[in-house]
């Protein structure tokens, strides 16, 4: 289980991560989505032991990382920038992380790079990117770490290998209960893989659910009434993105949507429609009040 | 625990990972000893090899032992920078940084991984140059081994620093650009620390005994700088000699430079852990961020700029101005430090407004170091001990008559009208300055509890003139260096360069005690093997070089090679003492107008004793204060040897009739002769004043009637006019008064040479220029009759004595000295 208690981060006069608490449980696989500079790299390489945070800590099954980094052997970091050495193949790299993660299987190796179809002995810098993600996954689950970091790992994987390493990643979640922590733009991507995700909104986590409970707890509602109707008659509803075309009104609600419901129905709508938000919607919708307000930019 | 247990795998895996690049270093520097070491056993001529022992003698080699340790100095840079390239990599940060290691694991590892490979290459080296001395039966003794030890040590500790340090430094900052300009700067750290405490000991303090340049201390221990060991270790002598001299071999001096390098590795090693700890990771790959390093770096860089520019102003001030200093080397330290800033700073603005609020920190720095040295490290450098506290003293001194610089003749510094040469002082950067000073002063100690005393009231004198103006009219060079050794067996030395005429009269005395006239007599008579030298001067042949016959019987057994015999012939007369001289040089004589002079040749062993015994029993006050009514002429030696002649060394000496040859000299039928231009005092030539005070002399010339040869020629009637200038009217801004030694030595030109002077535009301008801004030129016969008869021609110059320049209707120019007392 990865563990973030109260974790900060800053860069000089720049707080990139504030306060931020986290958890992976085993046997799961936690998506982190935001947009970019959000902090979720930042957040990854402290959690793989490459930053620390400046207060806070951070535990892997209970041990704390930075007091006992040997910890660390269990867990594997898959970077955004991947580094291989100059003539180092998939081989020697395997040898080298051999030499320090104490449970790296040579024979999952293996297995691994033959199901990618990976040469083993070629030079891993005259790879592609989506074959060098693939090896660096490769090498990283043959590590049999208890944590997985993974920074926009699927960028440039074609979308056969995509799902192979996703069905792969899932199987050895279930297989050796393993936490997975997964960074990435692509919301489709982890919706279908995912059983918890976490929206990072600048410094902080905004949103941190599990993936069934986000699924209907927001929705999105769309109303038309025979004339023009004053917005304060939706008081007492907690709406965002509220929009009007005329007789048609658009706003979504994310707390109380029974009650929400109740209250339009009072205000006599002649159509009343309600559609559950996409992950990506309620993505943009956290998004909307941070910085990426488009409308303000552009009016 | 099976996580505890790979941490010994890991730094292990480190380590071999670290070795990795550190092995092609290692594996290029065993080829170049090992293509030495067949270049030396397949190449030399087995006998020559066979004379001496030898050990890489390749390595020392012109040029080659600076291009070695170059290689090492480079290798080291580059193996850290392939060592620790994570740290200025944001890709390889990753990898390595969660790789499950403690950061000092890491570390550690790397800086073993670095050294290992080439510790191997080099004891391989090593082992097998041994093995190729042992296989061809060459001289392999404890001697060799002593050689082997140093020079293998030495590479690897040049290595190793280079290495440590440049890890230490690539291991704390952001880049490989950083890393590198950093490195470079603190590797100048110590020897500009060293420079630096030198002459700031030097400018701020009166008494300094340690000098820029100098020999006048130097520790047995090398504290400071371990690359200064190897820099200062004679090579080229330790393998020519090996068998035959024990002092090239290393000594503690040598020693000790290779373990302070050890030592200075080790912390080095520490303190680039204990930064590599503390650092934020996120720098790698980033420019301008390590906050600390650069902090530092900056801080170094500002204290180059205020050190090498303050100092100059300083010495261009004539460490007049400490304040102005002061204020030069706080705004020299800013400007380099924002500079740096704005260079190296990440957020460019708000570094340099940073640098400015952390100024005054710095200023109050320079402030203290300022204070501490202006306060003569609060009174140490001012104190003298008791006259009870001391065993002995010795005092170097170059006033002490007819020794050396005392001696007439040689003295590069002293009041001469021919020569006057400026050592203005200019800071360097491995720690020494250029000084023309003339430090070897002769050295005499004193047990005598007078003498003691004596030496003591001296420093106190030189105490109480505190730092002197260079350009006031008191004041004089004076290179006097006083060690006492305390009946406790501690030791306190002082080094003077300057005093005032008051403590200059003090050390003239020092001529009047027993210890010096029985230490003069010694030297004159002793030390000196008269007929010996005679004999080497007389068998040289016409080119000057000593008959090779003569040479192979007499010295043949102890300069066994061509080389040490070239050496010898050309050289050695001058690694002589003075009074040798007196044994090798044809003796002249001339007169005290100076206008004319006779050959009396090589002089022999009688007139040599009744010279020595004159010059011990001259009190201080005959020797240097003598009347001109008691001078009677000079004997001067080294006038004729072509062979020094070709030297064209200051004081150039020209003969009679242009450069005629010693041949035709003694072909004159009287061996009497007119030269064209002398000065009695120049570089190659020593003279002796005789005075009417030297008995014995006399007595000798009278006896082989000679002395009619001191008559003077020249009268009142021949001169056109005269000029007189004080000491210090002749410096007139082109030479300090402190820089000058005020001791006279007189000189003549014909006419016939200025003007040949003037012709060519030849520098020795100077020597009749200096009363070019005189204008008080005496006509009347009269007075200049009264001043002839108070010239001298050797003698003490106080402040207010007048130098005399003579024009002859001739066009001829003499210069003579009228004391105070007379004038």
């Amino acid at each position: 289980m990865i563990k973030v208690s109260n974790v900060t981060k800053t860069f000089d006069d720049f707080t990139a991560i504030d306060n931020l608490s986290l958890e992976v449980n085993n046997s799961s696989i936690y998506g982190l989505v935001g947009y970019n500079g959000a902090g979720k790299t930042t957040l990854l390489k402290m959690i793989a032991g490459v930053y620390v945070p400046d207060c806070g800590s951070i535990e892997i099954d209970g041990v704390d990382l930075f007091a006992h980094p040997e910890k660390k052997q269990e867990l594997f970091y898959v970077p955004d920038d991947l580094y291989f050495g100059l003539s180092s193949s998939m081989k020697s790299m395997a040898k080298y992380y051999k030499s320090f993660y104490p449970n790296f299987c040579m024979e999952t190796f293996h297995k691994l790079a033959g199901l990618f179809g990976l040469d083993i002995n070629k030079k891993i810098m005259g790879f592609s990117k989506g074959m060098q993600r693939q090896a660096e996954m490769v090498l990283g689950l043959s590590t049999l770490p208890k944590a997985i970091l993974l920074d926009e790992s699927f960028d440039g994987l074609d979308p056969a290998k995509r799902n192979l390493t996703k069905k792969l990643l899932l199987d050895y979640m279930a297989d050796k209960e393993c936490s997975i922590l997964i960074s990435s733009h692509n919301l489709h991507e982890l919706a279908d893989m995912c059983d918890h995700i976490a929206l990072m909104n600048g410094k902080s986590i905004a949103i941190d659910c599990a993936v069934d409970d986000m699924n209907g707890s927001r929705c999105k509602f769309r109303l038309v009434y025979t004339e023009n109707i004053d917005q304060n008659i939706f008081k007492g509803i907690e709406y965002k993105n509220y929009k009007t075309d005329g007789k048609i009104v658009s706003f979504t609600v994310s707390k109380n949507l029974d009650e929400a419901e109740r209250i339009i129905a009072a205000t006599n709508p002649v159509i009343i429609e309600r559609f559950p938000l996409s992950l990506e919607e309620i993505f943009l919708e956290e998004m909307e009040d941070t910085d990426y307000d488009f409308e303000k930019l552009f009016s | 625990m099976i996580l505890k247990n790979n941490t010994r795998k890991q730094f292990l895996a480190m380590f071999c990972q670290a070795m990795k690049p550190a092995s092609i270093m290692a594996i290029l520097a065993l080829i170049c000893f090992l293509f030495l070491t067949s270049f030396a056993f397949g190449t030399y001529e087995p006998d020559y090899y066979r004379e001496t022992a030898h050990f890489f003698d390749e390595l020392r080699w012109n040029g080659i032992e600076d291009m070695a340790n170059l290689a090492f100095i480079g290798a080291g840079v580059l193996n850290a920078m392939l060592c620790f390239n994570f740290a200025w990599s944001k890709k390889q940060a990753n990898v390595v940084l969660s790789l499950g290691m403690k950061k000092s694991d890491i570390y550690f590892a790397k800086i073993l991984g670095g050294i290992v490979p080439m510790g191997v290459a080099i004891t391989l080296a090593g082992v097998i140059e041994t093995i190729a001395n042992v296989s061809g039966n060459y001289i392999v003794n404890g001697r060799f081994f002593a050689m082997a030890a140093f020079t293998m040590l030495q590479y690897l500790v040049i290595y190793i620093l280079s290495f440590v340090l440049s890890s230490a430094v690539m291991a704390n900052t952001g880049n490989v650009v950083e890393g590198i300009i950093f490195t470079g700067v603190i590797a100048l750290l110590p020897m500009t620390l060293k420079s630096f405490l030198v002459n700031t000991f030097w400018q701020f303090t009166h008494g300094a005994y340690i000098a820029p340049k100098s020999n006048v201390y130097v520790p047995e221990w090398n504290w400071s700088d371990p690359f200064e060991a190897f820099a200062n270790f004679d090579y080229s002598f330790m393998s020519t000699y090996f068998e035959q001299d024990n002092t090239v071999l290393p000594s503690v001096i040598h020693w000790s430079g290779v373990i302070m390098a050890a030592i200075y590795a080790v912390v080095i090693v520490l303190l680039g852990y204990l930064g590599f700890k503390k650092r934020r990771n996120e720098i790698c790959g980033t420019w301008g961020r390590a906050k600390g390093m650069n902090e530092i770096v900056a801080a170094v860089t500002g204290f180059y700029a205020s050190y090498l520019i303050g100092l100059y102003i300083f010495s261009l001030s004539h460490g007049d101005s400490g304040i102005l200093t002061y204020i030069i080397c706080c705004v020299s330290f800013l400007v380099a430090y924002v500079v740096f800033k704005m260079i190296f700073g990440y957020k460019r603005k708000k570094e340099v407004m940073a640098s400015f609020s952390r100024f005054p920190v710095y200023a109050m720095g320079l402030a203290a170091v300022f204070m501490v040295f202006s306060l003569g490290l609060f009174g140490y450098s001012s104190k003298v001990p008791e006259a009870d506290e001391i065993k002995s003293v010795s005092v170097s001194s170059p006033y002490y008559k007819a020794m050396d610089e005392g001696f007439a003749g040689s003295s590069e510094f002293a009041l001469k009208l021919s020569l006057m040469e400026n050592y203005a002082v200019f800071p360097e950067l491995d720690g020494t300055m250029y000084s023309g000073g003339v430090l070897e002063s002769p050295k005499i100690t004193y047990t005598d509890y007078q003498d003691i005393e004596k030496a003591v009231d001296i420093h106190k004198s030189f105490v109480r003139d505190g730092k002197i103006k260079n350009n006031g009219a008191h004041s004089c060079a004076s290179n006097v260096i006083i060690t006492y050794t305390l009946k406790n067996g501690k030791e306190i030395t002082r080094y003077y360069t300057e005093a005032t005429e008051g403590t200059t009269l003090k050390l003239l005395t020092l001529n009047d005690s027993d210890e010096l006239n029985r230490v003069l007599f010694d030297y004159l008579n002793n030390g000196l093997d008269f007929n010996y030298y005679r004999e080497i001067a007389i068998n040289k042949n016409e080119d000057g070089y000593l008959d090779l016959d003569t040479y192979t019987e007499k010295y043949g057994e102890d300069y066994p090679d061509t080389e040490t015999y070239e050496w010898f012939s050309s050289d050695f007369s001058y690694s002589l003492s003075s009074m040798a001289y007196l044994a090798q040089k044809p003796c002249y004589i001339f007169p005290t107008d100076m206008s004319t002079g006779y050959k009396l040749g090589y002089i022999e062993k009688e007139l040599y004793d009744a010279i020595a015994t004159d010059l011990k029993n001259l009190s201080a006050n005959q020797y240097f204060n003598h009347s001109a009514e008691d001078e009677i002429g000079v004997l001067s030696f080294g006038l004729s040897d072509s062979t020094y002649m070709s030297w064209g060394v200051s004081g150039e000496v020209v003969y009679a009739d242009k450069y005629t040859t010693d041949t035709e000299n003694e072909n004159s039928p009287d061996g009497t002769f007119h030269k064209t231009s002398w000065n009695i005092n120049s570089f190659d030539i020593k003279a002796i004043v005789v005075t009417k005070d030297m008995k014995n002399t006399i007595a000798y010339l009278e006896e082989h009637d000679l002395m009619k040869h001191f008559e003077r020629k020249l009268n009142v009637d021949d001169v056109k006019s005269v000029k007189l200038a004080t000491m210090s009217e002749l410096c007139d801004g082109n030479y300090e008064n402190s820089e000058i030694f005020p001791i006279f030595y007189g000189a003549f030109w014909t006419g016939e040479q200025m003007d040949e002077w003037v012709k060519e535009n030849s520098i020795n301008h100077y020597y009749y220029r200096m009363f070019d801004h005189i204008h008080n030129e005496i006509t009347d016969k009269a007075q200049i009759e009264k001043l002839l008869g108070e010239g001298v021609i050797f003698g003490y110059c106080a402040s207010d004595s007048r130098i005399m320049e003579i024009t002859y209707e001739d066009g001829s120019v003499a210069t003579v000295m009228v004391a105070q007392t007379t004038t």
